[in-house]
């Protein structure tokens, strides 16, 4: 009796904390962003790096609401934050046409690791039309020393 | 049954907070953990708790002889999804160790990954931890050479290599390394005409794609040793060998690549080609007519062979009438003097 309630204990904690997991996986099908805002303020890191990439797999074109937009970008800009957690929510703003993350991506690249940069390059491709910073920044990446960072800024000017 | 419900509502959580610690001995121990999940091989289904777990490594970035050794036999597991992973983990752990004994076998595991790979996706995964952990340092020119067999023996087996691999394979090509490939291949107890094939192709790509910076002085004993070689694949008796490397000659001559010294040895073949041979030598000595000796042969081609040999042999340089104008700066009339 002991070990049954035991494992329903265990059980039942186990399930409670998987429930960010089934959140993650309920954002596109979502009637409005809180959620998903809700989970990128978790304390867990893993959740909050799942919550971007699910967002940014979704590849939508704009961002569904201000706030989410706000909460990615205090993301973007907060120094203490992950760097893998920063490059993803810079891919997402460089998706969204959000110019105001030009700045903390620029900043972000220079204390990153190389990985974390490679997306924060891609986070600033979209909004190089819009803002001249952005552009310059991927021409000086042009003969960054890592060298997906490099070729990635290379090729994408060709393309343009 | 329990046990089986209890992983599915626990492992994935426990999982993912592993990438949570406060110091370096915690983030150890969560590396420990999770290369201990990543190898457990349970019979229920695990597969997206030690995919995580894996992709964890990579993020914790801990470079332990238990994980590195755990995520190389993982490349090999069955499963897509963590063979992938286990090779994007390798990468990531390996783009920030230094280049030792230790680093070696994360790139033979990767190099036979790439060989053994069952699509595109996977060779994809390989070639980005190639990258990742080879290409951050200097190597020996054994070491390179290594490398480009591997991927040369990849390019003669797939059809449509992802572009990763052209990225790579210009990372650690150079001259001296493709001379020394193609030597080591026409010097080999029996010639596999395919790799054969291929080094020169990749040569003659890599002469063409980096014409620019080799027309420089300091390269020309470089260059000129290049063409020599080509010049010894010509006298190899496959068709296919001669012909790529007539062409080659031909292409590169109008650069002004080819040294005089070359084209005194190109004049002395000539006459012992066949004539489809012939006609490509002699596309290549055209483009070399500043050459004196190239002159030379030309006249005297010229005056000892009948209208019908010249035109057979030179027809698609022009009519004999124009090759006399230039050879002997004739001028044409209507031409400014």
């Amino acid at each position: 009796m002991v070990t049954l309630i035991t494992v329903g204990f265990v059980l039942g904690t186990g399930c409670i904390n998987n429930r960010h997991l089934r959140q993650i996986s309920s954002i596109p099908t979502a009637q409005n962003s809180s959620k998903a805002s809700k989970l990128l303020t978790q304390k867990h890191r893993y959740v909050r790096l799942s919550t971007l990439q699910q967002l940014n797999s979704l590849q939508w074109t704009t961002a569904p609401d201000a706030e989410l937009s706000n909460t990615i970008l205090t993301l973007l800009e907060e120094d203490s934050e992950w760097c893998p957690i920063r490059g993803q929510a810079a891919l997402l703003l460089g998706t969204w046409q959000n110019t105001s993350a030009t700045g903390a991506i620029v900043e972000a690249l220079t204390i990153c690791d190389d990985e974390s940069r490679y997306w924060m390059l891609k986070g600033l491709q979209p909004l190089a039309k819009a803002d001249p910073i952005a552009l310059g920044t991927i021409q000086s990446l042009r003969n960054d020393a890592d060298i997906f960072i490099r070729n990635e800024a290379t090729q994408w000017l060709e393309g343009q | 049954m329990l046990w089986g419900l209890f992983l599915a509502c626990t492992s994935i959580h426990h999982v993912g907070t592993l990438l949570e610690y406060s110091s370096i001995e915690e983030r150890d121990r969560n590396a420990h953990r999770a290369i201990t999940i990543a190898l457990n091989d349970t019979w229920s289904d695990s597969t997206t708790a030690r995919a995580l777990a894996i992709q964890n490594l990579g993020l914790l970035r801990n470079d332990s002889d238990e994980v590195i050794t755990g995520l190389r036999q993982l490349a090999k597991h069955p499963h897509p999804d963590l063979r992938r992973q286990a090779l994007w983990a390798l990468g990531e752990i390996g783009r920030e160790l230094k280049w030792d004994d230790s680093t070696k076998p994360i790139v033979t595991t990767l190099t036979e990954s790439l060989l053994t790979a069952r699509s595109n996706t996977d060779a994809h995964y390989a070639l980005d931890a190639l990258l990742k952990v080879y290409c951050r340092h200097v190597h020996t020119m054994d070491e390179d050479l290594e490398l480009l067999r591997s991927l040369q023996q990849y390019l003669s087996q797939t059809a449509e290599p992802p572009s990763s691999f052209y990225v790579l394979e210009r990372e650690i090509q150079s001259l001296p390394v493709l001379m020394a490939l193609i030597r080591e291949r026409l010097h080999a107890s029996s010639i596999d005409v395919d790799a054969l094939y291929t080094g020169n192709l990749a040569l003659i790509r890599y002469l063409n794609r980096n014409r620019g910076a080799l027309s420089d002085p300091q390269y020309r004993s470089l260059i000129k040793e290049t063409l020599t070689q080509e010049l010894e694949m010509v006298s190899v008796d496959i068709h296919s060998l001669q012909l790529l490397s007539l062409w080659s000659l031909a292409t590169s001559a109008h650069h002004d690549l080819i040294s005089e010294e070359v084209a005194i040895q190109l004049v002395e073949q000539a006459p012992q080609l066949n004539d489809t041979l012939q006609v490509l030598v002699h596309m290549a000595l055209w483009e070399m007519l500043n050459v004196q000796v190239v002159r030379n042969y030309f006249r005297h081609f010229l005056t000892h062979n009948t209208d019908e040999d010249v035109h057979h042999v030179l027809g698609m340089l022009g009519t004999k009438v124009d090759l006399i104008q230039q050879l002997y700066n004739v001028p044409v009339v209507g031409d400014t003097p």
